[in-house]
């Protein structure tokens, strides 16, 4: 398995830090770092929170995938992606990635690569909640049976 | 004569409303619409549009069309994705 790819769903709080560490190599001189973040609202409601459900194994296979079809895309690159699974109040990560590049153009390009994929294709549910306390699943992409 | 057999499906994203599993039985042979028509009665009407749009697993893939139930088994219902 390669190690210039890490990807794993998590329970507890995601590090920015383990991300960037993780893809540092001496030959690489860029690492572009996405985190997303609960905002406190959607489509006009308060939003005080979300719960991330996630099926942890097949969502780590489908994230590592998707880590290797970049790699495919943007050689020489190296992959850091957490996803957070349970409850998470507004201003909480829920999720990490870092990308790793001799230069800036292939580590942003990959990396906005891996979020999109993320949202559509890793088996990872979110139910907001609101802050008059309702909440919610939201819609999402349906799977196809290649993911 | 008709081999019957036990299917665990396990629920995730919007069918944690309706508890953990359902716990099928079906015939041999079933293919994934056949799943689907079961969970269907097993679960309150109110899922049947989730179900429609849900994909199923044996935890490692995606299940395709082509798949049938051969033995007692355990599977996954995911409904449309949104992780990020």
């Amino acid at each position: 398995m390669a190690t210039d790819i890490f990807a794993e769903i998590k329970t507890t709080a995601l590090d920015v830090q383990k991300a960037i560490e993780h893809v540092s190599f001496p030959s690489h001189g860029a690492i572009d770092l996405f985190v997303g973040v609960i905002r406190n609202n959607h489509e006009g409601q308060a939003v005080s929170g979300i719960t991330f459900d996630a099926h942890p194994a097949l969502a780590t296979k489908v994230m590592r995938k998707i880590c290797e079809e970049a790699q495919g895309l943007w050689g020489d690159t190296h992959y850091y992606v957490a996803h957070y699974s349970g409850y998470l109040p507004v201003g909480g990560a829920s999720i990490v990635i870092a990308v790793s590049s001799p230069h800036r153009c292939k580590a942003f390009e990959a990396c906005k690569y891996i979020i999109d994929e993320v949202k559509q294709r890793v088996p990872v549910w979110k139910k907001e909640h609101y802050v008059d306390g309702a909440s919610q699943w939201l819609p999402g992409h349906q799977l196809e049976s290649e993911i | 004569m008709t081999t019957l057999l036990s299917v665990t499906v396990k629920y995730f994203g919007g069918f944690r409303e309706a508890g953990d599993e359902a716990l099928l039985v079906l015939e041999k042979g079933a293919t994934l619409n056949d799943i689907k028509k079961t969970l269907s009665v097993y679960l309150e009407e109110k899922f049947d549009g989730l179900i429609a749009v849900s994909a199923l697993t044996d935890h490692e893939k995606i299940l395709s069309e082509a798949f049938t139930v051969e033995t007692s088994c355990e599977l996954g219902i995911l409904p449309p994705v949104c992780g990020g």
